[in-house]
């Protein structure tokens, strides 16, 4: 299943960085996605905002020759420059039931 | 006994058609089509179709009851597909299989419905004699069953997923409790069709079996409590949940 527009995006900034590919940089990012309770398929760029900041660096030191910082400081520029979404989520569905 | 049985059901009845019509209210003037879908879920199967059903068969006037069970059955119909159609929705929105699954499952409470609705109108309250509407209600029973647990399985991984969104920061722990309650509410009612169904497929009939009377009371009763904390909880259960986090913070 393909994943959200913001998925694919840092996707293709994480598989351009020194020492990844396009794989690799998938499925890094799938591993902090499922930390994190996230699905591709779904997750939004705020989401992915979270993800990069508190669980991909974790995941990128296991690769030898990633600068960290610079990757990082990078798909957060991506992220910054995409439009908000306006998918809806269980999440948000299960939140407005209730109101 | 049967006067316990029939209170339950009737508070769970009840109590659907609540939480049903406020759902489509709110859902009509903001176009949302979750809301919708689950408001008619709840609406027109438990809160109308089965008690017109029911009622039909109490009826003087036979022509009122027929048309009162033909309506019935088909609020039921529409209530049930409703329920695959939120889930392919809500929980598998891009997933082909899951719209496909949904429509298939549409498609065998229409004709499940509409044998035990022909078989009605031929014999009344004695349908269930006929093989075929036995078969048809024990179809019904057993494809609802499944849109049941596919709630449940949908609603116990989106809990699992929110309690790791919440160690993140990601996580609203009140909505993590919301999926974990509709995944038990599904659970619940999975095993009350299955015990109806069971009962059926063995030539009982499921308003005397004394198994099925007792599993459909109880899940309603329990399932109305559900219903409430799920769509109109008190503001203090939700400060309930929130207690340890509220703790946390203030630690912190």
């Amino acid at each position: 299943m393909p994943g959200s527009g913001a998925f694919e995006a840092i996707c293709g900034a994480l598989a351009s960085a020194d020492g990844m590919d396009r794989w690799t940089a998938r499925g890094t990012l799938q591993l902090s996605l499922m930390d994190a309770g996230l699905e591709a398929s779904t997750v939004t760029a705020a989401q992915l905002a979270i993800v990069v900041e508190r669980l991909l660096p974790r995941q990128l030191q296991s690769h030898g020759g990633v600068n960290v910082d610079a990757v990082c400081t990078r798909l957060r520029d991506t992220l910054a420059a995409l439009p908000p979404t306006t998918a809806e989520s269980a999440e948000g569905v299960f939140e407005r039931i209730a109101r | 006994m049967f006067a316990l049985a029939l209170a339950c059901v009737g508070i769970y009845t009840l109590m659907s058609a609540f939480v049903g019509a406020r759902l489509v209210l709110r859902a009509l003037p903001a176009r949302g089509v979750p809301e919708l879908l689950m408001g008619l879920a709840y609406l027109a199967a438990p809160g109308i179709g089965y008690p017109l059903a029911v009622a039909s068969t109490r009826m003087q006037d036979h022509t009122a009851g027929l048309w009162m069970f033909v309506i019935g059955q088909t609020m039921i119909v529409l209530g049930c597909s409703c329920f695959f159609f939120f889930n392919a929705r809500v929980f598998r929105p891009k997933s082909v299989l899951a719209q496909a699954a949904a429509a298939l499952g549409a498609v065998l409470f229409a004709l499940s419905g509409s044998e035990i609705t022909r078989g009605h109108i031929a014999l009344g309250v004695d349908a269930l004699g006929l093989a075929s509407v036995r078969a048809a209600s024990v179809t019904m029973l057993a494809v609802l069953g499944l849109a049941y647990a596919w709630t449940a399985y949908e609603g116990f991984r989106h809990h699992r997923m929110m309690r790791r969104r919440e160690l993140v920061g990601l996580g609203d722990r009140v909505v993590a409790n919301r999926f974990l309650l509709w995944a038990i509410a599904g659970s619940l009612q999975m095993i009350a069709d299955a015990v109806s169904a069971y009962a059926l497929h063995n030539g009982g009939d499921m308003t005397a079996d004394p198994a099925s009377i007792f599993a459909t009371s109880l899940v309603g009763i329990v399932n109305s409590g559900l219903l409430v904390l799920i769509f109109i909880p008190p503001a203090r259960y939700a400060r309930w949940l929130m207690r340890d986090h509220q703790a946390a913070l203030a630690a912190a």
